[in-house]
């Protein structure tokens, strides 16, 4: 019933788009001019191609991208021309067109064979970068990601992300982050279009994306487009690959810790595809090995499935079925089990409506749950908790003219959280405790334009309004200071308990100061209406979801931020400096000694107050050439001041970290051989350690003054990795890739504990405990 | 929820073998802190109140005692005792009658400053039995001590547990509640990561705690470990008014032994 009054109303809101673009597109309406549109794919495989830029030789400066979809949409006044589209790693071709009336051209992009590689780039897809008015983004490649060294051999794109300025790592091994001082729960993160609510497998040692079956990422650290929403720190948006739609494809890797295969098709030739890809950890072979039942019994390991079909229904339409599926399975013995996972589904019909209106449907469902399960002789009882989104979206990208692109559209998202459930059987020592399930709306509307003013202005300016209702059914607490119950209210099914309602204005400004300079500044205002409430420090499965409610507030943040642009030696170097403030406001934290998990009252334990962050990052980035790579450079500090801890005064939030470094270096030796390395050096985290003891029920206690007042040792590793290719052609390839983490073994501190020392108990000392030494991995890639 | 820390213990264990050095940190210091340590309980000992104060990190551990204060535990049926100093820091009293039911008051005087606590003792909750179970994992075999008991059903009731191999204390801080087994048979085991082999005696006392122990107590389990694994460390919440460290607990106690088979 909810779903259905969601898409009723829903279908209201896109009607009255549809009529704001139609005006704002007669509003353009030019006699002289004519639109020539189409889709930009590869020609091997069929690929959409994400970013490509299609140029007019005519006109020097002028043209356009393709958007997520491939496509292009180019008005000109009528004329002849001739056109081209460039992209990294492709042959560009020229196509000469007579503009006397609209016209449909494709582009099939060649790769560039390796010989071939330095002549195919040319400026304008590196000066597109540099005129861009957005800045704080990060383009991710994904064959950087491929030869790039990681813990246990496994490519993976939240790791090659921390190597950026401004994205610091949530700890050893861990594919969490923190982009510009924001906790880890304020980046959003979307796997085609679907936010993935728990991004980690095996608490964080790897990401749940399988770099397999990943078309394109791009990071947003700041001044994110209005088409984005729901966190405050960045976006991370990630988009799966649709299928092969020319040949069969079948690709994959053998690895000590797990093993991954992707196969991709044609259905129908030309018109629709498939991908599947699939992988899974096998460490928990080993204990089958066992001759003790209990370890046989146990379990440890992750899969996941990413799977995707499109089918093009004529010129003007095409369907995509997206999904991904993900599981993490441990158990101790049969005594104890835990399994987690992420599963996510997309639907999205592409429209052309005339050659300058593109529009996107989108349903999408996400779901994050778990499950501990506890079986003993007296106590057996499962926990399960759950946060569940249907979302639907419809987005219009209209091409006026070569100045101008714009984006409208509207989403309305439905939240159920479940935050927790114990089910046990009768002679269970546990009693059955179903948590209040929550459930809220979310509506946003945007606007985003795109505009080059002159030759010098780029623009992007947007505006996003955010309604958030939570909605019964429900008994709603309010509490004293001291987080007592003094009132509770009950709402019936779909009562609005509260609604929350906020605009948030986003700009960004690019200036050129010649043709490789340039100097950018952006103002964005995010809001944030889900909260992860952590007891850990580290990431954890069972960390609870937490919706915005009659008393948590949204969470707001304002960043400006200024940046430096310039490109060096024909392009083959590109130097950044950017700086930021940000300010965060109603920022969540909890009193001591709260109970985060199996309790109604949990928001009676929050406290609330204020961040700020800001810093500056560097990186210059070196993109042509045999060695290839980046050094990146952040100076930061990130601070939180909460009501009711640390005497109210301001103190480093966790992740502030003053200097973050690291140096990624690729270089390709010849046909054969590809090596690469990475050096990182961190400022240790922000620690609350003892500055006294006491003596408590015959045993040393610590006493605490100030909160993150001091810090874990510095940081630093070296990695390396190197792959030798077997065969290496369009269709065929097979490659060994060896690589070592850590690699002079630098016993970087994961944890340090306070204890009576060893040899002498009158005294207290402190222990560091480092995990991964040395760890080296060898994994077989295949392609065929 | 002991879940992250049955994970973390398993990938340690699985994935990697981790290694510990004592290092030099640089610590600061910190003004010194009152400590009080005031218990009332049920079973033959006399009422009594510790009262200590903080070190530096880098001292050694002779804790000051107090012994100039004014210690008096009063009740709500009207009867007040000032505990005299019976050694270093140590007050105590036999005439302060322990009762199931009946609200205590703390009040200690010194250094010019007053301090002020209130706890009611629980109603005891019968200690059924002590038993075990064993669990053999990567070649070593586990054992877990699980004490019995039936939690009274419609009343909150807190439990505070003491764990002794071989008269050894444990460190463990074993608290629990009865947030999920309000009026059922309770079998829980003690998380401890105590090593335990057959033939050792094991003697579990349990103490029935009034909430505002149990939350000390909770919250004290809460920041005890390292920075990464638990919370932020914090100062356990005290439910002493006056800003001293510490608690007050009327409590009852019941003990109970058995040998590893």
């Amino acid at each position: 019933m909810k779903i259905y009054f969601l898409i009723k109303t829903f279908h209201r809101l896109k009607t009255y788009v549809f009529i704001l673009c139609m005006m704002l597109i007669g509003a353009y309406a030019d006699a002289q001019s004519f639109t020539v549109s189409g889709t930009i794919t590869d020609n091997y495989s069929g690929e959409t191609v994400i970013g490509a830029a299609v140029m007019v030789r005519e006109l020097p400066g002028k043209g356009v991208t393709s958007n997520e979809y491939g496509f292009y949409s180019l008005t000109l006044p009528a004329g002849n021309y001739t056109l081209y589209c460039n992209v990294m790693g492709y042959l560009k071709k020229d196509t000469l067109v007579k503009l006397d009336q609209n016209l449909k051209l494709n582009f099939k992009m060649r790769t560039s064979s390796e010989e071939l590689k330095e002549v195919s780039i040319t400026a304008d897809k590196e000066v597109e970068q540099l005129r861009s008015a957005q800045a704080g983004v990060e383009k991710i490649d994904m064959k950087d990601i491929a030869k790039v060294p990681v813990l246990f051999g496994e490519k993976d794109i939240l790791k090659t992300i921390q190597l950026l300025p401004g994205v610091k790592s949530a700890g050893e091994g861990n594919s969490g982050f923190y982009v510009r001082g924001g906790a880890s729960d304020q980046n959003l993160i979307l796997l085609d279009e679907a936010p993935v609510y728990n991004a980690s497998h095996l608490l964080g040692f790897f990401s749940t994306f399988n770099s397999d079956a990943i078309k394109d990422a791009v990071l947003y650290k700041g001044g994110m487009p209005a088409q984005y929403g729901g966190r405050l720190s960045s976006v991370l948006d990630i988009k799966m690959n649709d299928g092969n739609n020319q040949q069969t494809d079948v690709s994959g890797g053998i690895g000590l810790i797990s093993s991954r295969i992707n196969v991709e098709a044609p259905i129908k030739k030309n018109k629709s595809s498939f991908l599947l890809s699939a992988r899974r950890t096998y460490a928990d072979v080993f204990l089958k090995l066992s001759n003790d039942e209990d370890t046989r019994n146990s379990k440890l390991y992750f899969y996941d499935v990413n799977a995707k079909i499109n089918y093009s229904l004529g010129t003007k339409d095409r369907l995509f079925l997206s999904g991904y599926f993900g599981r993490d399975m441990l158990g101790l013995a049969n005594l104890f089990g835990i399994d987690w996972g992420n599963a996510t589904g997309t639907v999205r019909w592409n429209h052309l409506f005339s050659d300058k209106v593109f529009s996107n449907t989108s349903v999408i469902f996400s779901n994050y749950s778990y499950k501990i399960s506890i079986s003993s002789d007296d106590n057996d009882f499962d926990i399960t908790s759950s946060i569940q989104d249907w979302n639907v979206k419809q987005e219009f990208q209209i091409f006026p003219n070569v100045k101008h692109k714009i984006r409208v559209g509207v989403n309305s998202i439905y939240h159920t959280i479940l935050p927790g459930e114990i089910s046990s059987s009768e002679s269970s020592g546990i009693n059955d405790l179903k948590l209040q399930s929550r459930f809220s709306w979310e509506n946003a509307a945007y606007y985003s334009g795109d505009y080059q003013a002159g030759e010098k202005w780029n623009i992007i300016y947007g505006i996003r309004m955010t309604s958030y209702s939570i909605l019964g059914e429900g008994d709603f607490y309010s509490f004293d200071a001291d987080g007592n119950v003094t009132d509770t209210a009950t709402y019936g099914t779909g009562d609005f308990v509260k609604t929350y309602i906020n605009p948030e204005p986003r700009l960004s400004i690019s200036y050129s100061l010649n043709k490789s300079t340039s100097l950018k500044a952006g103002y964005a205002r995010n809001v944030q209406n889900l909260h992860l409430i952590s007891n850990s420090t580290a990431t954890s499965p069972t960390d609870l979801w937490l919706s915005s409610s009659n008393n948590v507030k949204p969470e707001l943040s304002d960043q400006v931020s200024f940046g430096y642009f310039r490109n060096f030696k024909d392009n083959a170097f590109e130097l950044s400096a950017e700086t930021y403030y940000k300010t965060m406001y109603e920022q969540i934290d909890y009193r001591n000694g709260a109970s985060v998990q199996g309790n109604d009252f949990v928001e009676g334990d929050l406290l609330y107050g204020d961040g700020r962050a800001y810093g500056l990052e560097l990186q210059l980035k070196k993109k042509k050439g045999k060695l290839s790579g980046w050094i990146s450079y952040t100076l930061s500090k990130t601070e939180k001041k909460i009501d009711g801890i640390n005497n109210n005064d301001w103190y480093n939030a966790r992740q502030d970290r003053t200097h973050d470094f690291s140096i990624t270096g690729i270089y390709d030796l010849n046909k054969r051989w590809s090596f690469s390395a990475s050096w990182i050096y961190y400022t240790g985290n922000a620690v609350t350690f003892p500055s006294g003891k006491y003596l408590l029920d015959n045993e040393v206690r610590f006493l605490y003054t100030d909160r993150n007042a001091y810090r874990m040792p510095a940081y630093h590793r070296l990695d390396l990795s190197a792959t030798v290719y077997r065969v290496k052609t369009a269709q065929k390839e097979s490659s060994w890739n060896f690589s070592l983490y850590n690699a002079y073994g630098r016993e970087n501190a994961y944890s340090i504990e306070f204890k009576e020392a060893e040899n002498d108990p009158t005294r207290t000392e402190a222990v560091q405990t480092a995990l991964f030494r040395w760890v080296p991995s060898v994994t077989y890639n295949f392609k065929f | 929820m002991k879940t992250i820390k049955y994970i973390v213990l398993f990938l340690t264990v699985v994935i990697t073998s981790s290694c510990e050095k004592v290092i030099d940190v640089d610590l600061n210091d910190s003004d010194q802190q009152l400590v009080i340590e005031g218990v009332v309980q049920d079973d033959v000992h006399p009422a009594t109140v510790k009262i200590t104060r903080s070190l530096n990190f880098s001292q050694a551990n002779n804790f000051p005692s107090v012994n100039d204060a004014t210690v008096i535990i009063s009740d709500d049926a009207g009867n007040t005792d000032t505990l005299p100093l019976v050694s270093p820091g140590v007050y105590q009293s036999d005439s302060v009658l322990p009762l199931s039911g009946r609200t205590y008051y703390l009040t200690v005087q010194t250094g010019g400053k007053l301090y002020t606590s209130k706890s009611q003792m629980p109603f005891l909750v019968e200690f059924d039995s002590l038993g075990m179970d064993s669990l053999s994992f990567a070649g070593a075999t586990n054992y877990s001590i699980i004490p019995y008991h039936y939690d009274p059903a419609g009343v909150k009731n807190c439990y505070r547990y003491k764990l002794f191999v071989n008269g050894q204390a444990d460190k463990n801080i074993l608290v629990d509640n009865d947030d999920y087994t309000d009026g059922k048979n309770v079998s829980r085991p003690l998380f401890t990561d105590q090593e335990m082999e057959p033939g050792d005696n094991i003697t579990v006392e349990m103490f029935n705690i009034d909430a505002a122990v149990y939350l000390y107590y909770f919250s004290l389990s809460q920041s005890g470990a390292g920075p990464d694994e638990s919370a932020t460390p914090a100062n356990p919440v005290s439910n002493i008014n006056g800003g001293s460290l510490g608690y007050f607990s009327a409590q009852t106690k019941k003990t109970k032994s058995i040998i590893i088979p």
